[in-house]
């Protein structure tokens, strides 16, 4: 007995088995379609607001520890407004279609700038008696190397050690987590610049190490050994707010931190605040 | 018994078989067809992918930016020659030479500052390539932007991402170059061996902004 409707069942099974899987197609489609649309813009500027943010801090801390240095420190707020905020918004509409403002807000803390500006011996200790210290910036440059070490004590008495060791043109340092952190590199007509704070070595690229990472700040002592035998120049910024507690070196007062506004606009997403920046972060 | 029944119901049964294949055929077709994001081929990049590495070049960005590297970079001038930086193994004073597209500034893995080479090696995949561009103010007093490829591997495709880190220059950091002594950047300026000019009169040197350009 043959069944006359079979034909008929199979066509109309296969018509819904075909009708269910294009609506399924449908709605996954459109449900990847308004999750890849609707969140990607969102996420990404929001992402581009947080670099954007840090950018300015970089670039308003950058005028500040200028200021230091070209001890100047009481034109802050007019490079800050006058000149950079300028800049910066032209930077970013033409990179980014973003504008981005930037406002000195003041409550400066004072730091001190330590320095030697004349290539003189290295004789003395670069701390103030009996304080401690944060440091923010150190960079030494050696203008006659020859053998000399730099030792930093932290709290609780851990103590970091860097030995510079200099032979003809060439030199070499050493700290206690190497044999030998940077070897053999040449010093330029005997010039050598050490960023000791970060721990770089502008004569060879390649050359780390770290000398204020083990040591725990505030830092008791920061101290040279035969520095008396090299000279050079260097800068050194702590939070010390008393520049007249070293006798020892000329020391100007430093800008530690201060108050900015912020604002980056895209159109799709605006990034506004106010905050603390510490210029040696 | 004698068995009775139209000649033509086989017909109708085949016709109403392959009738019905055939819709379920188009129908699967139809769903493996119907995409919403294409997925990688012929080097492309989909939209994910894209999204990660232009996040992953960004991330190496602003570490290097966080470890003072990138303002290293851009400081790190050859004073000998002048107005160039420093290592490049293009001889012009063009950092890379205009009429050889195909020239590269540094090799990735020489980007003389710490790791940054390195990261991005790390970080773009294999297969894909990157350019490093910096763009900053010009020296004249109209708001002008010029710019000076540091890594070029050559010219970017069709799915490229861009990322980049805005660095703020001023006039008393030092030359980070290996002949740059105690030079600082308006000193270099000054003397005509800067390859990013002073654009400012007051103590902010220039705003250079490093792009990394990947596909």
């Amino acid at each position: 007995m043959v069944n006359d409707a079979r034909g008929q069942l199979i066509l109309i099974g296969s018509i819904a088995i075909a009708l269910i899987l294009v609506g399924l197609v449908l709605v996954v489609n459109t449900a990847l379609f308004t999750e890849v649309v609707g969140s990607e813009g969102t996420v990404e500027t929001t992402k581009e607001g947080g670099v954007a943010t840090q950018e300015l801090e970089d670039a308003v801390s950058a005028v500040a520890h200028d200021a230091t240095i070209d001890e100047t420190t009481s034109t802050v707020d007019y490079v800050v407004e006058d000149e950079l905020r300028p800049v910066l918004a032209n930077s970013s509409v033409d990179s980014r279609g973003a504008f981005v403002n930037v406002t000195y807000l003041g409550s400066p803390v004072d730091g001190t700038y330590v320095h030697q500006n004349t290539p003189d011996e290295f004789d003395d200790d670069f701390d103030p008696d009996g304080s401690s210290v944060d440091v923010g910036h150190f960079v030494l440059v050696i203008e006659d190397a020859d053998d000399m070490e730099i030792d930093v004590e932290g709290t609780g008495g851990t103590t970091e050690t860097l030995d510079i060791d200099a032979f003809s043109n060439s030199v070499e340092l050493s700290d206690a987590n190497s044999s030998s952190a940077c070897s053999g590199f040449e010093a330029t007509d005997g010039t050598v610049r050490i960023d000791l704070y970060n721990g770089r070595v502008y004569e060879a690229p390649g050359c780390t190490f770290d000398l204020f990472g083990p040591p725990e700040a505030p830092y008791d002592h920061i101290e040279t050994n035969n520095g008396g035998d090299v000279e050079g120049t260097f800068q050194l910024v702590t939070d010390h707010d008393n520049p007249l507690t070293y006798d020892r070196y000329d020391a100007d007062q430093a800008i530690w931190s201060y108050d900015f506004a912020y604002e980056y606009d895209t159109g799709e997403v605006t990034v506004e605040g106010e905050r603390e920046v510490n210029v040696y972060d | 018994m004698t068995m009775t029944g139209s000649r033509d119901r086989g017909q109708a049964f085949t016709l109403e078989s392959m009738i019905a294949a055939l819709l379920l055929v188009t129908a699967v077709l139809f769903a493996l067809q119907s995409v919403v994001i294409t997925s990688d081929s012929a080097g492309s990049l989909d939209r994910d992918v894209q999204s990660e590495v232009q996040q992953e070049a960004s991330d190496a960005l602003v570490t290097a930016a966080n470890h003072g590297e990138l303002s290293r970079l851009v400081r790190y001038w050859d004073l000998s020659e002048g107005d160039t930086f420093a290592d490049a193994p293009d001889d012009s004073n063009d950092y890379v030479d205009s009429d050889d597209a195909q020239a590269s500034g540094y090799e990735a893995e020489t980007v003389p500052i710490q790791q940054l080479g390195e990261t991005l090696n790390h970080t773009i995949k294999e297969g894909n390539q990157y350019n490093m561009v910096l763009a900053y103010q010009g020296n004249d007093s109209a708001y002008t932007r010029e710019t000076q490829r540091l890594v070029f591997q050559g010219s970017p495709g069709s799915d490229v991402v861009e990322t980049s880190y805005t660095v703020t220059l001023t006039d008393d950091q030092l030359v980070t170059g290996p002949d740059g002594g105690s030079t600082t950047l308006a000193d270099a300026d000054a003397s005509g061996d800067a390859p990013i000019p002073d654009a400012h009169p007051g103590p902010l040197y220039n705003v250079v902004e490093v792009r990394v350009i990947v596909w």
